[in-house]
């Protein structure tokens, strides 16, 4: 069929978007704030 | 004659020198004086803002715009 | 001294890496003017962790065809801090920043008309040891203002190379190369790295070990001995307390217990009390030690300038002066930012008008090319009615976006940008923001995503989130199709006057305006965080714009707002078509063209985002609005205009793409409510435009604010606060006027 494909590809479209979102907020609820890279971070001293 | 006054008080040309600055957060007071706002410095009023407030002031040669209820702490002498 | 070259521990190996320079100067000192002249395209930018501070970086070549690596640092008065983007500067200039290395070299920048200000946050700077070249930008200003300014003593003086430059009009840049050369050559050493290096012995006394001859120099001169003492015993107190490490100089501990930023940026949290405990310590053994540090400072400038500096007793009138007595003038000034104003909003919206058709028509055509060309099936849909139109219909307003950012940067860039801040300030102050918030907002009403942009030049982070959080109550453009076809549908006969129509589109206008202000008030007033700060504003001399700089300031600002949001709006298109397709209908789409529009519908209907609509309509009811009014309240989260096509497909309307409303009105004032009544009464179109001038649909709006406040937080928060006034706006309209007997 020739639309077989395309219903897929459109469903794992989705669903990739979909997953990509949740990882992020998930990344972003576990390690603190990932995006704030070092402000909390001790600064180093010389 | 000196007159003691404060700057908001001064009208729009009138200038004086800065006797003391009476700013109660000294989170305020440090960004003035590192403006060049010390004592002992001259300082003159351009003009006000077509609203009436704030006020523009020229100091050490330079152009600063400040509200009257800030310029109310800044205390002058004129001559 | 064996520590002429500052050693950090990030410095590896001289000869292999490039060397790095700051770029250091007060804000309008023309910074960044120079910076982009230096490094042409070759710079990045990016934000520093944490905080919107930009972090600009570059490459230039230096004579001898070496490579140097620029950091423009953010524009500072002072290195006692106040705000993060100063902290910054701070930080990189002590080495205190993992993510940046200590500079090699510092190309420290004045306006020689300011002079005597800059040369403050120069005394600063020279302290710490650091190789410097002193750029003495504006000169045609200040001869403007019968400043002569003699360049050999001032360098003599300071003991560093001083380059008279004016930046604007490409002038000195070559000798600011050659000054570079130099300053990079590893036999250089100024003058005043020997005689204070800030990576100092483990004393701490080096600023007491000066050579006599330099006595009467700049770069030694200003801090009192007592105050010197007080800080060398700081210094031993808080190593003591390891607070700081051994080996940091004098002027560390010095510029971190005089940190005055409420949010103390770039400083441990553990180390904010027992920093704030040097200070008091300090402070109570030398009552004001920082203002006799400011005024001796001052002094010294003071002393130097004597020799240096020629001006006139009174000052010379300038260019400066004459065109502010017009745009400051009591009555003329009101009526120049009127018209300055309304020229910036006609070129807005007649000039991007033809562009945003273009963009338009491309994304029709697009969609409608591959509806042509590829297959039927769910991919196609995706690509043509998601993706394209969904990304589309935020692109469209790009050209308005180009076109504010244009504007403002020239307003920045030729200086007025702070006259009307002053203009404004009182006006502005009546609800608690400042003068700088003016502009920011008055943008917003063609859209808010560059009025949110633009107000990072308000310096105040309280009055800063305000404006932000406010901003989208302005009416923007995105908005006029929504008004359009609810007064369209309200008045379904044609014996309703234009004027009718206007007032009420104006209406809608005042009420969101007055909605920001209240909001802005109430925020005000019940956010205690962020003390309101000093408004100073320094008022800077007009400047001829600079077309280059004000294009690159554009589209960076563009090209940050497609990146950034870009993604986001991208993926959310995505699932808001998912949203709309899913679950599937069990039977295939008719190749009949009525029956495709009818079956549309009713998927649609059926969809997640139907179902949604169905779902919420117990909670939009009271507000007048069915579930179908509820799917296009859910589909215009993408982005406002949507309401009009969903509303399309909902009523099975075929898109002609025209913006014609008649069809879709027609089937507007037809449809009703299963008792008979019909649904889209007056009442209630006045209802959902209400709802419409108060809610937070807008996803660039969503992304920005984002990106512009660091975290979901305060756009969470903009969409709630925004949403619960939009429903009890509506609710009180809707309620109020059935019982008032509309």
């Amino acid at each position: 069929m020739n639309t077989d494909w395309q219903t897929w590809t459109a469903l794992g479209v989705v669903i990739v978007t979909a997953g990509l979102f949740v990882l992020r907020a998930m990344r972003k609820k576990k390690g603190g704030c990932s995006s704030c890279g070092g402000a909390n971070a001790p600064i180093p001293k010389h | 004659m000196a007159a003691a006054l404060l700057l908001s008080d001064l009208a729009a040309g009138a200038g004086g020198v800065i006797s003391d600055i009476l700013l109660g957060h000294d989170e305020h007071i440090t960004r003035l004086r590192e403006l060049g706002l010390v004592p002992g410095t001259r300082i003159r009023v351009v003009r006000r803002a077509p609203l009436g407030d704030p006020i523009e002031v020229s100091v050490r040669g330079s152009r600063l715009a400040m509200r009257r209820s800030e310029a109310r702490h800044i205390h002058i002498t004129t001559e | 001294m064996p520590a002429a070259a500052p050693a950090s521990d990030l410095r590896t190996d001289k000869a292999t890496r490039e060397s790095v320079f700051a770029l250091v100067g007060n804000p309008n000192c023309g910074k960044s003017t120079i910076f982009n002249a230096l490094t042409g395209l070759k710079q990045k930018v990016a934000n520093y962790p944490g905080v919107t501070v930009e972090k600009r970086e570059g490459t230039c070549f230096n004579q001898h065809g070496k490579r140097i690596h620029l950091i423009d640092l953010p524009g500072t008065y002072s290195l006692n801090v106040h705000s993060p983007d100063e902290a910054v500067v701070r930080d990189v200039l002590l080495g205190r920043r993992a993510d940046t290395p200590r500079p090699d070299a510092v190309i420290l920048i004045t306006d020689a008309s300011n002079i005597e200000r800059n040369l403050y946050l120069a005394t600063q700077v020279l302290e710490l040891g650091l190789p410097t070249l002193l750029v003495l930008n504006m000169t045609d200003v200040a001869e403007a203002k019968q400043w002569r300014i003699d360049v050999g003593k001032l360098s003599q003086r300071l003991g560093v190379s001083v380059v008279p430059m004016q930046a604007t009009f490409g002038k000195g840049l070559v000798e600011l190369k050659a000054a570079m050369s130099k300053l990079g050559s590893a036999d250089f050493q100024p003058v005043s790295s020997n005689v204070h290096p800030a990576r100092p012995s483990a004393s701490g006394n080096e600023l007491e070990a000066r050579s006599p001859s330099q006595a009467g120099s700049l770069c030694h001169l200003p801090i009192p001995p007592d105050i010197l003492g007080g800080l060398q015993q700081t210094r031993a107190d808080l190593i003591r307390s390891g607070t700081v490490s051994e080996n940091v100089s004098l002027l560390e501990p010095l510029y971190l217990i005089s940190d005055h930023d409420p949010a103390h940026y770039g400083i441990e949290d553990s180390l904010v009390n027992r920093l704030a405990a040097a200070h008091d310590v300090l402070e109570k053994k030398l009552p004001g030690w920082e203002d006799r540090l400011a005024a001796s400072r001052y002094e010294a400038v003071e002393k130097l300038l004597l020799d240096v500096l020629r001006r006139p007793e009174r000052d010379e009138s300038t260019t400066t002066d004459r065109l502010d007595s017009v745009f400051l003038h009591p009555i003329w000034g009101g009526v120049c930012m009127a018209a300055i104003m309304l020229a910036v909003f006609y070129m807005i919206f007649s000039v991007a008008e033809g562009p945003m058709d273009w963009i338009d028509k491309i994304t029709g055509s697009t969609s409608g090319w591959i509806e042509a060309n590829m297959p039927a099936g769910d991919l196609r849909d995706l690509i043509a009615n998601g993706i394209i139109v969904g990304v589309g219909g935020i692109v469209k307003f790009l050209p308005q976006i180009l076109m504010l950012f244009f504007l403002i940067g020239m307003m920045e860039d030729t200086g007025y940008m702070a006259r009307v801040a002053f203009i404004m300030d009182k006006f502005m102050g009546r609800v608690g923001l400042n003068g700088r918030s003016f502009v920011p907002f008055f943008s917003s009403y063609a859209c808010a995503v560059p009025g949110i942009m633009a107000t990072r030049t308000i310096a105040s982070p309280k009055d800063r989130l305000i404006t932000i959080l406010i901003a989208p109550l302005a009416s923007c453009s995105a908005r006029l199709p929504v008004y359009t076809l609810m007064i369209a549908a309200m008045f379904p006969a044609n014996g309703v006057s234009t004027l009718q129509k206007a007032s009420l589109m104006l209406s809608m206008y005042v009420l969101g305006t007055g909605g920001a202000f209240a909001f802005a008030w109430l925020f005000n007033s019940t956010m205690a965080k962020g003390r309101s700060s000093l408004m100073v504003l320094e008022m800077p001399t007009y400047k001829r714009p600079s077309l280059r700089h004000v294009a690159r300031y554009m589209l960076e600002r563009a090209k940050m707002f497609l990146v950034r949001a870009g993604t986001v709006i991208l993926g959310l298109s995505i699932l808001l078509w998912a949203a709309k397709t899913y679950p599937k209908p069990g039977t295939p789409e008719p190749a009949d063209t009525a029956a495709k529009v009818a079956y549309r519908s009713s998927q649609l209907s059926h969809s997640f985002a139907g179902r949604a609509g169905h779902f919420i309509e117990p909670v939009i009811k009271p507000l007048g609005f069915d579930w179908k009014i509820g799917i296009g309240l859910i589909s215009s989260f993408a982005a406002r205009e949507f309401f009009v096509s969903t509303m399309g497909i909902i009523y099975a309307v075929e898109d002609d793409g025209d913006d014609n409303v008649e069809p879709l009105k027609q089937k507007l004032a037809e449809d009703r409510w299963p008792d008979g009544r019909p649904i889209f009464t007056p009442l209630a179109c006045l209802s959902l435009m209400v709802f419409y001038v108060f809610a937070m649909q807008c996803l660039s709006t969503v992304a920005v604010v984002k990106r512009e406040t660091n975290g979901w937080k305060w756009p969470i928060f903009q969409i709630a606060y925004m949403t619960a006034a939009a429903w009890l706006a509506s609710f009180v309209v809707y309620q109020g006027g059935r019982l008032l007997g509309f």
